[in-house]
């Protein structure tokens, strides 16, 4: 009987009661030996209220006790229960309180009506009472159904994670329906996948896909007793919902009805996060082509920037030849080769960044950081008596791409001497710290806000000067893609003193050896 | 003594042939041009010039095939001009027997004072046994490194690197050119030995290691040492 079986089966044994109305009275009558015992109990204690009341009553009143415990078996224990009580009150009835008491007798032509009608009311009563029973079951297992669906959309209706909305759902339906549930999704090509390991066989997922490809159900009433059902949307079928009992039968209507909310609810979930990503993917794509928008404008003004000065000065040499005094030739000649030299820079990033981001690998070598360091600075020779540069006698030779990193330096270089005073120096400074070089750019300018000192990494981040914007914000940008293709790492912070300070670190656990 | 030496140009840009040659010719070079190899080599043949100043990127044939076949029958220096971003074409240029490179964009002044270097090595063949550049005196004969009058201790290999820069002065030396020298054939992929070794010598004779003014760097592609003009 039920209630001696295993857990794992208790759901499903419920679900035989609840909902196979046919078999509600069979199993009723087959009530088990402990509800046969209750009823015994009951018309036992209904003796002994009518024993000590007796005195006080006709046996009349006597016999509405006894119907009182046959109601009470009726609605408590079942229809088996009920006639056993009725049998039983009739023959207590006439053996204790019915002279010649002691013996079950029918003396009176008109006791054997009163027990014929007693019994059929009993009968009666118990049929009566024993449906009530099965509709209040009927309904308390409703009310579970509904329960399982409303905790499953509460927990689906949250989530954006396919696989906890489909595990959840599986969770709720199989301790409900008390059968094993596979959800199978179909793939971009409209094929059906499992990700579970224990799935159907051959010709089971022959008929899912059919399932899918048709739209309809499919109630197989197989030994295995599958239930196929799509995952329906307006728009497609998402994949198919497969229940198989482990005692075989198809699901009833009742059960038909839960699992179609099931399916349904299940679909809805799908499709939600399937618009979902379809948005995120949508807004991605404006992201990116507001991002290319912002490096287009950006590139337009930065290559523009010097050539303008270069186009102007030049022009400029050219028409007004002869009212130009010594100085201001000079000062013109000297803007176009320091703009040449900006507009070389920005250049050597673009062409860095495309080298980054079409994934090519640094060539790596044994190098010489104060090498690289120096060759950096030979950059800026006009400026060379600002640079003020340390490199510690430990530091060792590190593997990183010359070139790569000379132009890190390039940047940052660029940056600390745009951003300092003009008699400021600009620090660099290279040091030994336990397996990793670290190098250190440090400046005398504004400083940047703390809440801006990681975003200076990111592309477009210009810093703001007497309210103007500055560089096209790529330089830095870049120094992060080199260091971090070189296991490094980069970032800024305030400088003691006012400033800031740039580290970027090359790792050195292995050392270089030299016959 | 460079004065009126014949520079051939071989480039196919007009307007970096322009400024080439108005500056040479300002400095009283005499200038012819070539726009691509098949020409330079014909005009070198012809011409004879004293240098060739030859762009890496020319729109018949490659610049380094350029450099190995004019150094089948000719030692005329030969100056390249490379852009950054092609380290790997400078050094094969210069193993193919090139002098000397300018990586674009590059000033006037940086390319006279290379022609100048390029043409002394050819004229100037008296082999001197006493460099000096700055405060730094190595006299070969006596294998003696001097700084400011200080004597400097330099371990062999130090010294048969600072000998190899010294009889190269002014020119630019790649890294495997000097593996070769100093270490031997079989040395010539680790480059890092070279760098490590010029790190060492630095420490000795430079004032500053860190902004080295004797030995200088040319990124990716070797060494140098200064000559003073």
């Amino acid at each position: 009987m039920c209630h001696t079986r295993a857990r794992l089966f208790v759901a499903e044994c419920h679900s035989n009661k609840l909902f196979r109305s046919d078999f509600v009275l069979a199993l009723d009558i087959r009530s088990t030996l402990k509800d046969y015992g209750l009823t015994l109990l009951t018309i036992v204690a209904a003796t002994i209220v009518g024993w000590l009341l007796h005195p006080a009553l006709a046996s009349i009143n006597v016999a509405l006790i006894y119907l009182l415990a046959v109601v009470a078996s009726a609605t408590t224990w079942g229809l088996g229960p009920a006639i056993m009580a009725s049998l039983l009150g009739v023959l207590t009835l006439d053996a204790l309180f019915v002279p010649p008491y002691g013996l079950v007798s029918i003396s009176a032509p008109q006791d054997l009506v009163t027990y014929t009608l007693f019994i059929t009311v009993g009968v009666i009563t118990s049929e009566l009472g024993a449906r009530l029973r099965t509709q209040v079951q009927v309904a308390r297992a409703r009310e579970r159904q509904s329960m399982a669906l409303y905790e499953t959309s509460q927990q689906i209706a949250f989530s954006g994670d396919r696989h906890l909305i489909l595990n959840s759902a599986i969770q709720q339906m199989q301790n409900l329906f008390g059968a094993k549930v596979v959800i199978l999704l179909a793939d971009e090509s409209g094929t059906l996948r499992t990700a579970d390991a224990s799935p159907l066989d051959l010709s089971e997922m022959e008929r899912a896909q059919r399932v899918l490809e048709s739209g309809s159900a499919e109630i197989a009433h197989t030994a295995r007793g599958v239930t196929m059902l799509p995952l329906r949307t307006a728009q497609a079928n998402l994949g198919v919902l497969v229940l198989r009992r482990a005692l075989g039968g198809a699901a009833l209507r009742d059960e038909r009805r839960a699992l179609d909310a099931f399916a349904t609810q299940i679909a809805v979930a799908l499709e939600h996060i399937q618009l979902n990503a379809l948005a995120e993917q949508a807004r991605e794509r404006q992201a990116n082509e507001r991002f290319q928008e912002a490096l287009l404008s950006s590139l337009s003004h930065d290559l523009r920037t010097p050539i303008t000065a270069i186009t102007g000065a030049a022009t400029s040499l050219r028409e007004n030849a002869d009212s130009l005094t010594e100085p201001e030739r000079a000062a013109l000649l000297q803007d176009v080769i320091e703009q040449s030299a900006r507009l070389n820079r920005l250049v050597s990033n673009l062409l860095e960044m495309t080298r980054l981001e079409s994934g090519i690998e640094p060539q790596r070598a044994w190098q010489s950081i104060p090498e690289v360091i120096d060759a950096a600075a030979n950059h800026f020779k006009t400026q060379a008596h600002r640079l003020d540069i340390h490199c510690d006698a430990d530091v060792p030779f590190v593997q990183f791409d010359f070139v790569l990193i000379e132009q890190v330096l390039v940047n940052l270089i660029e940056n600390a001497l745009k951003f300092s005073p003009a008699d400021a120096p600009v620090e660099i400074r290279a040091t030994l710290e336990q397996e990793v070089v670290q190098i250190q750019v440090l400046d005398r300018g504004a400083g940047i806000p703390p809440q801006d000192l990681e975003r200076v990494f990111e592309k477009f981040y210009r810093a703001k000067q007497h309210g103007q914007t500055q560089g096209s914000g790529l330089g830095l940008m870049i120094c992060r893609g080199i260091v971090q293709a070189h296991g490094g790492k980069v970032y800024a912070a305030p400088r003691e003193g006012g400033g800031t300070r740039i580290v970027f670190t090359l790792p050195a656990a292995e050392r270089v050896k030299v016959e | 003594m460079s004065q009126g030496a014949h520079v051939l140009i071989v480039d196919d840009e007009a307007p970096i042939r322009r400024f080439l040659k108005s500056s040479l010719h300002a400095h009283g070079y005499q200038v012819s041009e070539a726009l691509d190899g098949a020409s330079a080599l014909e005009r070198a043949a012809s011409l004879k010039p004293d240098l060739m100043i030859l762009d890496l990127g020319l729109p018949d044939q490659d610049g380094v095939h350029v450099i190995e076949q004019l150094r089948e029958w000719s030692r005329m220096p030969i100056i390249v001009l490379s852009v950054r971003d092609r380290e790997r074409d400078k050094i094969a240029a210069l193993d193919a027997g090139a002098n000397d490179y300018l990586t674009k964009p590059f000033g006037m002044g940086e390319l006279l004072a290379r022609v100048r270097a390029a043409l002394r090595s050819t004229f100037a063949a008296v082999e001197e046994p006493v460099f000096q550049t700055g405060a730094l005196r190595v006299d070969l004969g006596r294998r003696l490194v001097t700084r400011a009058d200080q004597e400097i201790k330099l371990t062999p290999t130090e010294y048969a690197i600072l000998r190899l820069l010294v009889l190269n002065a002014g020119k630019v030396l790649t890294q495997k050119q000097i593996l070769r020298e100093v270490w031997g054939p079989n040395y010539v992929d680790e480059s890092h030995y070279v760098r490590v070794y010029v790190g060492l010598l630095r420490q000795k004779i430079e004032p500053d290691p860190a902004r080295p003014e004797f030995i200088l760097t040319e990124p990716g592609v070797g060494y140098r040492l200064r000559v003073s003009d």
